[in-house]
């Protein structure tokens, strides 16, 4: 068999997610197409609940056991991570994708030292001896701008702040160089000071590391500042993707458009505004597009039909029927 | 400085509740409406007015209730503890002689409780939903659902009077008791070098112990796997996977140690249970400990006895608080501190 390595370090395509709940089934992800460059950072926005962190999870395959892929690839490194088995996927979380998460808080264990959790994860990734684990970690904690990083090394998470937590979260997230970072929302449980110091410190690893970058968030501010591209997520699927600053000066589809004047990036100025009606029943998703109910601008056509993926241009697709005239390529 | 402190902390509430549990107990046999000293001298012995007159002054029930109150709690911080009216002995001495009988079948349960329990829920809880799992929910149910008399006499019906499994009582009846050095005739057979003193009281204590522990077991193994199953959905789970981590390091370093914060609460109030519980399997078992002192000593109305065994559980219960209060400490980093 022939493989076509492309330039991704990441690449899902069709992505079908369900949870399976006492309530029903629910459609979290409904044919999520994505793409990680080498070195790149991505972006991934979009309102609560629709789906970016199950896309993220979906990644390393740690979803809860009510979750089920149903359909689509993802391929890590030109490999399809949902064909490895439990041991290879577990060499792939071991030495190349780390994932940083919204609460520091919960994702330190409360019972072993901060010191003891970082040097774990270089024992795995790099197998390096207890010791030398010991000192690396220091050093890892000093670069993360820790002053002390031995004495903070001995310390349970609930005795640090929050932007500390943060920054050891990172420290076990770099240990192992991965080629992939995962954050999901790394900053929004912190005060917006911290928040500013731990973006620029990942931004400035990045630029060290050639690490690739998928940055989970609902800040469209926090995209402008450290991604290249971005993806806006709607009800489990990215309805456009593309360079930062081509959808954010000119987005396409209305809900980005919508998300944007909202974020008071584009537009006047002025009162807050909101986009009207909420998402649809995940449970029970209607035949057309998902945003159709809410889309100022929904004909006939978006009622009846699901808009896939469309090039607009070489780096832009957009899900939406309103650009369907000017389509290039189809995915 | 600060876990000492915590330690002087708690053992200083520990002693509030024993005080507590003492007044409280006294003023019980105040209300209770029978007369200690009818119960003492008998039918007869009533006949005599000199008599009566004599113990009841020998006691200082003549006296208001406040001065009983202090000469009572005088004489327990003593360890007097006065006279059963049913053995006619100190009730200190029948104690001593039956608080560890008790006390080995209570720790005994509590092991076998626990060294079934804690595995079978980790099991439960890592295969949820597999016939194990379903197995050791039924198993618990079943546990929890049946009293431990009952299944006392189910167990002695079974295995002693079917399969010819050692009887009841704490040691068989060819055999002399080992020589008291603490009480605990497992450890007493050992000091003395009888090997199969040992393996007979061990085949004795089975019995009892699997039946005391029995509900705890279902109890904790129910507790400990959705403890489990809590802790594997944190956060924190997903960084251990992030590292690469086998499941059973995952696991075991991982989630157990935070998952067993709730089962080592239930722990304390467990053991103390039962020591409560032991009233039935020890009439059950004809077990010679506390459990049926205080059987007799309710249907005897005998007051002595009757506070001092109370006393002698509530201190227990407090003890077992305590232990698991610094159990706590060692689990989990944040109690430490305050």
């Amino acid at each position: 068999m022939v493989k076509i390595l492309s330039n991704n370090i990441l690449s899902v395509e069709d992505l079908h997610v369900v949870f399976k709940t006492y309530l029903g089934t629910v459609h979290a992800l409904n044919g999520v197409y994505l793409e990680v460059g080498r070195g790149e950072a991505v972006g991934l926005v979009g309102e609560t609940g629709c789906g970016k962190s199950t896309l993220g999870l979906s990644i390393v395959r740690l979803l809860d056991e009510s979750a089920e892929i149903v359909r689509g690839k993802i391929f890590f490194n030109n490999e399809s991570i949902l064909e490895k088995s439990t041991d290879e996927m577990r060499e792939i979380r071991m030495k190349y994708i780390s994932l940083i998460f919204q609460d520091p808080t919960a994702a330190l264990n409360p019972v072993y030292r901060v010191g003891d959790q970082i040097v774990e994860a270089l024992q795995m990734s790099k197998g390096l001896k207890k010791v030398e684990a010991i000192e690396e970690s220091a050093k890892i904690l000093s670069m993360l701008g820790i002053p002390e990083s031995k004495k903070v090394m001995e310390q349970y998470p609930h005795e640090l702040s929050g932007g500390m937590r943060q920054r050891v979260m990172i420290a076990i997230a770099l240990s192992k160089n991965p080629l992939l970072l995962i954050a999901d929302e790394p900053t929004s449980n912190l005060d917006v000071t911290i928040q500013a110091q731990i973006l620029e410190l990942i931004s400035e690893l990045r630029r060290n590391t050639r690490m690739s970058l998928l940055l989970i968030t609902h800040d469209m501010g926090i995209v402008a500042q450290v991604c290249e591209k971005v993806a806006v997520m709607y009800a489990g699927q990215v309805i456009e993707f593309g360079p930062v600053r081509a959808v954010f000066k000119n987005p396409i589809h209305p809900y980005t458009r919508g998300l944007l004047k909202v974020a008071n990036l584009i537009g006047e100025k002025s009162r807050l505004e909101s986009i009207q009606g909420t998402i649809p029943d995940l449970r029970h998703l209607p035949p057309g597009c998902l945003f159709s109910s809410r889309c100022p601008h929904s004909f006939s056509k978006c009622v009846q039909i699901r808009p896939y993926s469309i090039l607009v241009d070489n780096h832009r697709s957009v899900a939406c029927w309103l650009v369907e005239d000017k389509v290039r390529y189809c995915l | 400085m600060g876990l000492l402190y915590y330690i002087l902390k708690r053992i200083f509430f520990g002693i509030l509740v024993i005080f507590g549990v003492l007044t409280l107990t006294f003023l019980i046999t105040k209300i209770i409406p029978q007369n200690p000293v009818a119960v003492w001298l008998g039918l007869e012995g009533m006949q005599y007015p000199e008599l009566v007159k004599q113990v009841t002054e020998l006691w200082k029930l003549d006296r208001p209730i406040w001065e009983q109150y202090i000469y009572y709690v005088g004489n327990v911080l003593r360890g007097d503890f006065g006279r059963s009216s049913w053995s006619r002995g100190p009730v200190i001495a029948d104690l001593a002689a039956r608080f560890p009988a008790t006390v080995e079948l209570s720790i005994f349960a509590f092991l076998i409780a626990m060294s079934i329990a804690i595995p079978t829920g980790i099991l439960s809880a890592v295969y949820r939903d597999k016939p194990i799992d379903h197995f050791s929910r039924i198993l618990s149910v079943v546990g929890i659902s049946g009293p431990s008399f009952w299944w006392g006499i189910i167990f002695l019906y079974i295995f002693y009077l079917q399969l010819g499994f050692a009887g009841s009582g704490r040691i068989g009846e060819g055999m002399s008791p080992p020589i008291t050095v603490t009480g605990f005739y497992l450890i007493d057979s050992l000091i003395e070098g009888r090997l199969d003193k040992f393996i007979d009281v061990l085949s004795h204590i089975f019995l009892p112990a699997l039946t005391l522990g029995i509900g705890a077991t279902g109890f904790t193994s129910r507790l400990t796997r959705s403890a489990l199953l809590e802790v594997l959905r944190k956060d924190y789970i997903k960084t251990a996977r992030m590292k690469g981590l086998r499941e059973r390091v995952v696991i075991y370093r991982h989630a157990l140690r935070n998952a067993l914060i709730a089962p080592v609460t239930y722990m304390g109030l467990l053991f103390g249970s039962m020591l409560g519980g032991s009233v039935f399997v020890e009439t059950v078992f004809t077990w010679r400990g506390m459990g049926q002192y205080i059987v007799t000593a309710i249907f005897a109305s005998d007051y002595p006895a009757l506070l001092a065994t109370t006393l002698v559980i509530a201190i227990i219960y407090s003890v077992a608080n305590i232990i698991v209060d610094l159990l706590y400490t060692v689990i989990d980093p944040r109690v430490r501190v305050g």
